[in-house]
Formats: C-alpha cells, sequence, structure tokens
C-alpha cells in the first residue's frame, strides 16, 4: 500500500492542539481587549460624571450664587439710595460691601470690575445720602457746601442697573449651557458605549458560535465518523471509504482507521488463504496415509497397516482378557490360475476374495492383503468356536463363487489357518506364526479347509 | 470552603451590624461662641449657621446628632479623642490642622479684614500704619497666627472667643479686630457695633485661609465623602440657602 506519494502532493494539515489553544487565545485576546475597551468607555463615563459633579456642579453653583448676590447688590444700592431709615442704609451697605469683597473670587474679571465700579457708586449714594440727612437736621457740613451730584449719582445708578442685569443675564445662560454641555457629553459617552457593548456582545457570541461550528465540524464529527468506520471495519473491513480530514492528528486517526481496516481486511485475507492451504494439505495427507496403508490392487488394508492394527487389538485383547482370532488366508493353487488365465485373472480372483470377505467379514475385523496370494483376519472379541464358523463360511462362499473368463467359468478355493489368543501366547509373532503353521497343516491336508491350531 | 464562606457571611453580618448600630448616632461639635455661626440663643439653645448646617447634614446621613459646644481649643484634640467625630465650626484648612483631622469640602467662604473705630486714623490697615496699635483677634486662630508674624510692632491682643475681642473693641480697649467678614458684618450692624466700620481693603487672599470645612476623624473617608454628598445635596435642594437666608442677606458661599 502507497500511502506516502499522495500525501506530497497535500496542503500542510492545521494540528488539533495549536489550533485549539489558537481558538482559545483569539477568544481571550478578543475578550480581553472587549473588557479593556468597555473598562476605558466606562472610565470615561464615570471620569465625566465625576467631572460633573466635581468641576461642573461647583461651578454651576457658583455661577447660581453669584447671580443671586448680583441681585442682592442692586438691592442694597435701592435701599442705599431710597431708604430714609440711616440704620437700614448702613446695613445695605455693609452688605454691599462685603459682596464686593467677595467677588475676588469670581474668575470673570468683567464681573470683578463691574462690581467694583457697582459699590463704588453705592459707596457714593450713601455719602450723599449721608450729607443729604446732615442738611435735613440744619448742621452744616464741615466740608462745604453740598455738591449737587444728585441728577448725575441718579444717572450712574441706573448705567449700574444695567450692568447688573446684563452680567446675571450671560450668568444664567452660561450656567444652564454648560449644565446642558455636560449631560449631553455624558449621553453621547453612553449611547457610545451602548453601541461598544452590543458590538462587543455580538462579536463575542458569532466568534463561539463560530469555534462550535469549527470543533463540531472539525473535531467531533471526524471522531464520530473513525468511530463508524472501525465499527463497519470490523463487519466488513473491505467496504470502508475513508473520508480525509481537515486537522492533521484527526487525519490521522482516520488515516490508521484506514490502514486498520486495509491490514484488517489482508489479514482476513490471508486466513481464508492458509486455512484453504491447511485443508488442502491435511486432505492430501489423509490420501498418503491411506495410500500408505492400502493395497493398491484390492482396496484393503496391507501389511503395514495390518500390523500397527492387529499389535494394537493384541496389546488390548490381552489387558482386558478378551478372546481374539487370526485367520491366514491363502488362495489355492494361485500360480496355476496365473499360468492358466494370466495375471489378469489372477487379479479378478484376489479382488473377488477381497470383495467376498469384506462383504462377510465384521466392521471390527482388520482384513488385509499380506502379500501376493496371502490374506489375513484379525477377528477381535471372537473366541475359536465363532472364528472357526466364520472361516468356514468364508472358505465355502469362496469355493461356490465362479468366475465368468474367456477361457471358460473359473472356480476357485482358499485354504485358511486360525489361531486364537490362549495364556501361552507369548506374542503378536507367536500367534501369526501359529496362523501361518495352520496354513500350511491345511494345505497339507488337502487345500479348501480350514486348519485350527492345536492347542499346545 | 463552605466553612470559609459561612465564615464571610457571618462576619460580613456583624460589619453590617456593627456599621448600622454605629448610624445610629453622631457626636457633633461646634464652638459656641461665634456668632452669627453657633452662640447660645435667648432660650439658651446652641444656635446659628454652622449648628443649622450641622443639623441638616445629619438628617441627610440619617443619623440621629447630639451638637455640643466645645471651646474652640480643644475642638481638633477632643476629635482626636473620639469625645465627637465631626466638627463644624467654621474652621478653615492649615497643615497643621490636616493632620489631626480629615477635611471635607468647603461649606462657605468669606474675607478677612480689621474693623475699627471710624476715627482710628487709619485708612489701610497695615504694619507701618498699625505701628503702635493694639489689635485684637481670637487666640489658637488663623488669625492670631498672622498678627503674631506680620504685626509684631503692634500690641497684640489674643481672647479666647472672636465675642471677646469685639467686645474689647466696643470698650475701646484695643484699636482694631481681625476677624471674617461674616462674623464683622453681624458685629457691625448690633447696637455695639454702630460706632465701628470696617477699616480698609480686606487682607490679600492666601495671606489667611478664608474657607470653612468640616472635620471629621483622621482616616473616616467614609463619612468625610458622606459628609461631601450631603453637602452637594443640600446645595441642589435648596436647604442650603434656606439656612444662608436665615442669617445673611447674600449668599456666603
Amino acid at each position: 500500500m502507497n500511502v506516502a506519494s499522495p500525501e506530497r502532493n497535500e496542503p500542510p494539515r492545521r494540528r488539533l492542539v495549536p489550533t485549539l489553544l489558537l481558538g482559545v487565545v483569539i477568544a481571550m485576546l478578543s475578550g480581553g481587549a472587549a473588557v479593556g475597551v468597555l473598562l476605558m468607555v466606562q472610565y470615561d463615563i464615570l471620569r465625566l460624571a465625576q467631572e460633573a459633579t466635581d468641576t461642573l456642579l461647583p461651578d454651576i453653583h457658583a455661577e447660581v450664587r453669584t447671580v443671586v448676590n448680583l441681585e442682592r447688590l442692586k438691592v442694597f444700592g435701592e435701599i442705599v439710595r431710597h431708604s430714609a431709615e440711616p440704620d437700614e442704609r448702613r446695613e445695605a451697605q455693609l452688605a454691599a460691601q462685603i459682596l464686593a469683597m467677595d467677588v475676588v473670587y469670581e474668575r470673570d474679571p468683567r464681573i470683578r470690575e463691574q462690581v467694583d465700579q457697582v459699590y463704588s457708586i453705592i459707596e457714593k449714594m450713601a455719602a450723599h445720602q449721608a450729607r443729604l440727612d446732615a442738611v435735613g437736621q440744619g448742621i452744616e457740613s464741615a466740608g462745604g457746601p453740598i455738591p449737587n451730584d444728585g441728577a448725575a449719582l441718579a444717572n450712574d445708578w441706573r448705567e449700574a442697573n444695567t450692568m447688573l442685569g446684563n452680567l446675571v443675564q450671560h450668568l444664567s445662560t452660561d450656567a444652564a449651557v454648560t449644565a446642558a454641555e455636560g449631560s449631553a457629553r455624558i449621553a453621547r459617552q453612553t449611547k457610545w458605549a451602548m453601541g461598544v457593548v452590543i458590538s462587543i456582545s455580538g462579536g463575542m457570541a458569532l466568534l463561539f458560535m463560530i469555534m462550535i461550528i469549527f470543533i463540531r465540524r472539525a473535531v467531533v464529527k471526524p471522531i464520530l465518523r473513525a468511530t463508524q468506520n472501525l465499527r463497519q471495519i470490523q463487519a466488513r473491513p473491505d467496504a470502508v471509504q475513508i473520508q480525509r480530514e481537515r486537522l492533521q492528528e484527526l487525519d490521522d486517526i482516520a488515516k490508521a482507521v484506514s490502514a486498520f481496516g486495509a491490514a484488517l481486511s489482508q489479514i482476513n485475507e490471508r486466513t481464508a488463504e492458509l486455512e484453504r492451504e491447511i485443508a488442502e494439505r491435511q486432505q492430501a495427507q489423509a490420501k498418503l496415509v491411506e495410500l500408505a496403508n492400502t493395497d493398491s490392487l484390492t482396496g484393503l488394508h496391507n501389511r503395514r497397516y495390518f500390523m500397527e492394527t492387529a499389535a494394537q487389538e493384541f496389546d488390548r485383547a490381552r489387558r482386558y482378557q478378551m478372546p481374539l482370532s487370526l485367520l491366514m488366508i491363502d488362495a489355492d493353487r494361485f500360480k496355476s490360475i496365473n499360468d492358466r488365465f494370466g495375471h489378469h485373472i489372477g487379479d479378478e480372483v484376489l479382488k473377488v476374495l477381497a470383495i467376498i470377505g469384506r462383504r462377510q467379514l465384521r466392521e471390527v475385523d482388520v482384513f488385509a492383503r499380506m502379500g501376493g496370494e496371502e490374506f489375513a483376519v484379525l477377528l477381535p472379541q471372537t473366541d475359536f468356536v465363532a472364528a472357526r464358523i466364520a472361516a468356514e463360511r468364508l472358505r465355502q462362499t469362496i469355493a461356490e463363487y465362479t468366475i465368468d473368463t474367456e477361457q471358460g467359468f473359473l472356480n476357485f478355493t482358499v485354504s485358511l489357518g486360525l489361531a486364537c489368543l490362549d495364556p501361552a501366547t507369548v506374542d503378536l509373532d507367536d500367534l501369526l506364526r501359529r496362523a501361518d503353521v495352520a496354513l500350511y497343516q491345511a494345505k497339507q491336508n488337502g487345500r479348501n479347509r480350514v486348519e485350527p491350531t492345536l492347542a499346545g | 470552603m463552605c466553612k470559609t464562606f459561612m465564615r464571610l457571611l457571618i462576619l460580613g453580618f456583624c460589619g453590617w451590624l456593627a456599621t448600622t448600630s454605629a448610624a445610629g448616632s453622631l457626636r457633633v461639635a461646634t464652638e459656641g461662641a461665634y456668632p452669627p455661626f453657633s452662640f447660645i440663643n435667648e432660650e439658651g439653645q446652641l444656635a446659628g449657621f454652622d449648628v443649622d448646617i450641622a443639623r441638616e447634614i445629619c438628617r441627610r446621613l440619617e443619623k440621629d446628632c447630639e451638637i455640643v459646644a466645645v471651646p474652640w481649643n480643644e475642638l481638633l484634640s477632643r476629635l482626636m479623642a473620639g469625645q465627637h467625630q465631626m466638627i463644624v465650626a467654621s474652621m478653615s484648612k492649615t497643615p497643621e490642622r490636616e493632620q489631626q483631622a480629615e477635611f471635607t469640602d468647603p461649606y462657605y467662604r468669606t474675607r478677612n479684614v480689621f474693623i475699627g473705630r471710624r476715627d482710628v486714623g487709619v485708612t489701610q490697615v497695615n504694619p507701618e500704619t498699625a505701628r503702635g496699635k493694639t489689635l485684637a483677634t481670637q487666640a489658637d486662630t488663623t488669625y492670631a497666627e498672622y498678627l503674631q508674624e506680620k504685626y509684631a510692632t503692634s500690641t497684640l491682643k489674643f481672647t479666647a472667643t472672636l465675642t471677646d475681642a469685639f467686645t474689647a473693641l466696643a470698650r475701646s480697649e484695643v484699636d482694631l479686630v481681625l476677624a471674617d467678614n461674616l462674623s464683622t458684618f453681624e458685629f457691625l450692624r448690633s447696637e455695639v457695633g454702630q460706632t465701628l466700620d470696617i477699616i480698609g481693603q480686606p487682607l490679600t487672599i492666601n495671606e489667611t485661609t478664608e474657607v470653612a470645612h468640616i472635620q471629621v476623624r483622621k482616616g473616616d473617608i467614609q463619612l468625610r465623602d458622606a459628609v461631601n454628598a450631603a453637602l452637594r445635596k443640600i446645595w441642589l435642594d435648596g436647604a442650603y440657602h434656606r439656612i444662608n437666608a436665615r442669617y445673611f442677606p447674600f449668599n456666603v458661599y
């Protein structure tokens, strides 16, 4: 599988953790910036409000005070000018004097100047009234004749009144304008702050949504896909289509899932292949074993198989003290049959012998061709009497069987030697030898007969 | 965690109890011998501009106030000793006083003037023209300090109260008295003050401090700020002007 080559042309993918960190940092930075801007704006509003109470309010207050005092100054002037009571005039003049002193606190030099002027007129009027009083009481003024300045003073006082009126007007408007400007500035700043708050919260919400969508699309969905794919791979490893992901780590996971699927599919294939191979080999081996244990002509067991099985049966029979019988069978005058009818008929004779024997004998009996025209049958769980009956029946069936050949009908016979397991039996070879001896005896005694081994 | 929280809660509750119980009453000191700012009236009660201002502020602070008359030279020491929590006594700011008490925003202002007989023979008082004259003012005040510093060539007499100085002037025991123009106004329009006048121009601003403040105990920022807020309130809602009108025919702030 060649994975590396297509990747070479791909754009580099972002990594998960740095990307998430970047997102968090951006969120934190923008949040911090937002808070900073908010704090700045709020600080501004606070500053303006503080300014309003610290400067604006005292300013307005001072203007109101000045206006009141200017109005009072006018009243004091009127009292000095018109009152007949010297005490009243004195008190009014004193009050005016104190107000005139107080004017030094005014920031506007015009007010200071004009109030000074007004007070000097009030002072003159007071002096004039005092002189008039003195005249009225018949006291001659020490300072000579009274200057006739009543008309001039009246004129001065009118001008002073106008001056004070203008000042009051000007100040009243000033205070209102200052107050309006202050509140307008605060209102403007507050509106701006509201705008900032709205846009910041909107921006934050948008950023948050983008982050959630990104995480959902680039992180959560790929993980779900990978899980889904893994589950699918378990069922059908070859049928899984892997989608490439945006983030490096998740793409790695997707690729790993894909590789896992491919590997799993390969392993499955290989396993199936191996299983097939093993089955084939087992079959071949079974065949080989069979071949090794089978006589090819008759399909019976061969000598090798017979000897192995017989040894086992012998041991078992001896261990459990069960009866065991052995028949050695030899086709009579087989050489002459071969000579007269040909080898293929000889083979036919052997096959017939095998077929009849297989048909008559039990499953448990071990029937084998020992070589040439000699056969052997091991009869487990069979005593002498039963074995002799079986042997006799076999001999008889074979003797009655006719083979149809081109050279006419052929009947053939077999001789059988019977040996049974008894306490005197030394081993399997001993039993085989005794059966052979019995077979020899059968041949000697005229063939086509069953010769048992005599005890001892 | 939970335990700490509970502890904080209990602590906060105790603190709240402490402040609310303390909020109940306040002892406010004034001089009681400084007409028209503080004096004992015909009924034997404390009265005056300072007393009314103190009552109004207490109302705004929602505290029960006991206003007591304390001799001028003991006002600050008794404040520091905790015998009262606030002073409303036409006190101006000096660096020494500021070390002993917390000063609020100013609540009125004056100019400082010399008064004397019209025939004292001086048109503008200065160390030169006052040479050889007897000058009087209240002891332990910024005026006393000023006179000691600048008028060493005159005879100086310091009285326990300003009223004493005015009385001495009326009796011709002294030639000139240095005082603020508002107390002076009150005195000059009284019967005994009829033959007296303001002599010359007021002192230059900053030669003596001419702005009156309220004092609270050093470090009691909370009370100071509350008093400032109350002052702003009474200026805005007209209460200050009603008090002002009771004592003066013009605005003193």
